[in-house]
């Protein structure tokens, strides 16, 4: 009758309602807001030290993948979000609706909103305006699938969506000291997407896995890491591989899986003693069920392969110049390092998603 | 704040026949299978032949500070002042299943529709039903109050409901002890040497985390 297990002096509570759905949209939330950050500091810290055009062309081309990216996953994750509640229209009404403001959902759902308007804003202004027209790189993509609308839609020969755009963009385009409070303020909402993420599981106090002192770190490593993976995915498919710009953002990646991987392997310790929910959760994890999602998938695939690949080629770039001779290795060196962490990251929510067992009742 | 309400269970009466689960769904008319406002759970102890069993009826606990209301979105579940009862209205409920997760004893569950329903000590019948119903206590007072159906159909007495000053006059001094402990504001009384020993466990167990 009921979807609980029992067993000796123990009474398992069944788990929550969380599906795939919410996988997805937890990973989604986190590589948006690392894709943002990833495209403010390649156009801020990167973009003005860049030396020579191809320096130049991979900052810009990872400031605008790292745009387009974070749009397309905050605006997929909400689609995701929406898809597994009972009421989605409902949920569209929440400036009304929601009135919690002690709930992570409320908090996180106006986090998004607001990072929303800016990723928006910062695609386009970086894929419109005068500036941008004729200009090369992949990641025009969306300018040039605009452009194909105008050349199918029947508009008069002197109308163009995309000079409209490109009009609009230029009027709208901020001074650099007003770009550069834009980029800070939607850095704060970013990254408030990313932890959020974590603080929204980390509420539920009757689940071990979700821990509150490791989780946000967890979190508010993997999201900048993933972003930055799918960010320079990208650049890297738009022959930016062997760029300095490259290099500088695996290196900083390389840190954020190191710390991912210590606090994460603290947490496993605190669960593999933390009573009997937790080394549940442990055995679910290491041993059981989901063992080739978090173990192989997360630890060893996503983590610990990515950063041993990065240090070898780090280590071959720096003391050899096989770089030069063996360009197209490295660059599939880099796109497979970065293929791996979005995986390892997707997986990550995966796991402690279905691998969440709530505390048991005790019946001493 | 009214009077609260609460249920009162005692575990050595209870025999594990589930007319408790059945009566709520019928009362409420609730989905067959999936959804369980009430639900009887046997927890064993030891290996055979020291092997005993015992019987446990839960549903929601109505909290005194309901987890579940704290992390909803919209407000949907409120921990009423009238009587002390949690409700859930439907109407504002969106599905997020963020109550589900909260919640130690696993009280609110999907429905068909998509939204959250549980236990409301019928307040009043069906799913969705219970959010705007009157208070417990008026509706006693005005000989209006529905007996819980759990309670109704309880074959060996196990179960009772009522406002809570009323229901510890009937428990054991250990179960009212226990309950002044914790206050869920379900009273489980037992004394049989294999017996649950309350709320105190079950809280015990969820607070370690």
């Amino acid at each position: 009758m009921s979807d609980i297990a029992t067993g000796s002096d123990l009474l398992w509570i069944a788990r929550g309602h969380w599906e795939i759905f919410i996988a997805t949209y937890l990973f989604l939330g986190g590589l948006s807001g690392g894709a943002y950050l990833t495209s403010v500091v390649s156009s801020e810290l990167f973009r003005p030290r860049a030396q020579g055009p191809d320096e130049i062309f991979a900052c810009e081309e990872t400031s605008r993948w790292g745009a387009i990216v974070g749009l397309l996953a905050i605006a997929v994750g909400g689609v995701a979000l929406l898809s597994h509640l009972g009421a989605p229209l409902r949920a569209l009404t929440f400036p009304i609706l929601f009135t919690n403001f002690g709930s992570w959902l409320v908090i996180g759902t106006w986090f998004i909103v607001l990072f929303a308007l800016f990723v928006t804003i910062e695609a386009f202004w970086l894929l419109f305006g005068e500036e941008h027209a004729g200009s090369e790189g992949l990641s025009y993509v969306p300018r040039w699938i605009v452009a194909w609308i105008d050349d199918v839609l029947p508009l008069p020969e002197d109308w163009s969506i995309v000079a409209a755009l490109d009009w609009l963009a230029d009027r709208l385009r901020p001074t650099e000291r007003a770009r550069r409070v834009v980029h800070a303020v939607g850095s704060v909402a970013a990254v408030g997407v990313i932890v959020y993420t974590a603080l929204l599981l980390t509420d539920v106090s009757v689940v071990p896995l979700w821990d509150r002192q490791y989780l946000p770190i967890v979190f508010l490593m993997s999201g900048p890491s993933t972003g930055i993976s799918a960010a320079l995915l990208g650049t890297v498919a738009s022959g930016g591989g062997l760029s300095r710009t490259n290099h500088l953002f695996c290196l900083a990646d390389d840190a954020l899986i190191a710390v991912e991987t210590v606090t994460l392997v603290g947490l496993l310790v605190a669960l593999s003693s933390g009573g009997p929910a937790a080394e549940q959760s442990y055995e679910l994890l290491m041993s059981g069920a989901y063992f080739p999602h978090f173990a192989v998938g997360v630890l060893a695939l996503g983590l610990v392969v990515p950063f041993g690949l990065s240090m070898t080629m780090t280590g071959l770039v720096r003391f050899t110049d096989v770089e030069h001779r063996w360009g197209s290795a490295f660059t599939g060196g880099f796109a497979l390092k970065y293929v791996l962490v979005l995986a390892g990251g997707f997986l990550l929510r995966y796991a402690l998603l279905f691998g969440a067992v709530k505390q048991p009742l005790g019946v001493p | 704040m009214g009077e609260q309400w609460g249920f009162y269970f005692d575990a050595d009466s209870c025999m594990g026949c589930n007319a408790c689960a059945i009566a709520c769904k019928n009362r409420h008319d609730t989905d067959a299978g999936h959804v369980d406002w009430r639900r009887v759970e046997t927890v064993s102890e030891g290996e055979f032949p020291d092997y005993e069993e015992t019987n446990i009826s839960l549903s929601c606990m109505h909290c005194e500070d309901a987890p579940c209301e704290e992390v909803c979105p919209t407000g949907a579940i409120e921990k009423r002042e009238s009587d002390g009862i949690v409700t859930i209205d439907q109407d504002k409920c969106i599905g997020c299943g963020y109550c589900g997760w909260a919640c130690p004893y696993g009280a609110p569950q999907y429905g068909d529709d998509g939204l959250m329903q549980k236990c409301n000590l019928c307040l009043d019948k069906g799913p969705g039903s219970g959010a705007d119903a009157p208070s417990k206590n008026e509706q006693q007072a005005n000989g209006e109050a529905l007996e819980p159906a759990c309670v109704d159909e309880c074959v060996g007495d196990a179960l009772d409901a009522g406002p809570v000053g009323e229901l510890l006059d009937k428990a054991s001094q250990e179960a009212a002890e226990r309950f002044e402990q914790n206050r869920t504001n379900v009273i489980i009384d037992s004394t049989g040497e294999n017996s649950v020993t309350g709320m105190q466990g079950i809280r015990q167990a969820t607070e370690d985390s």
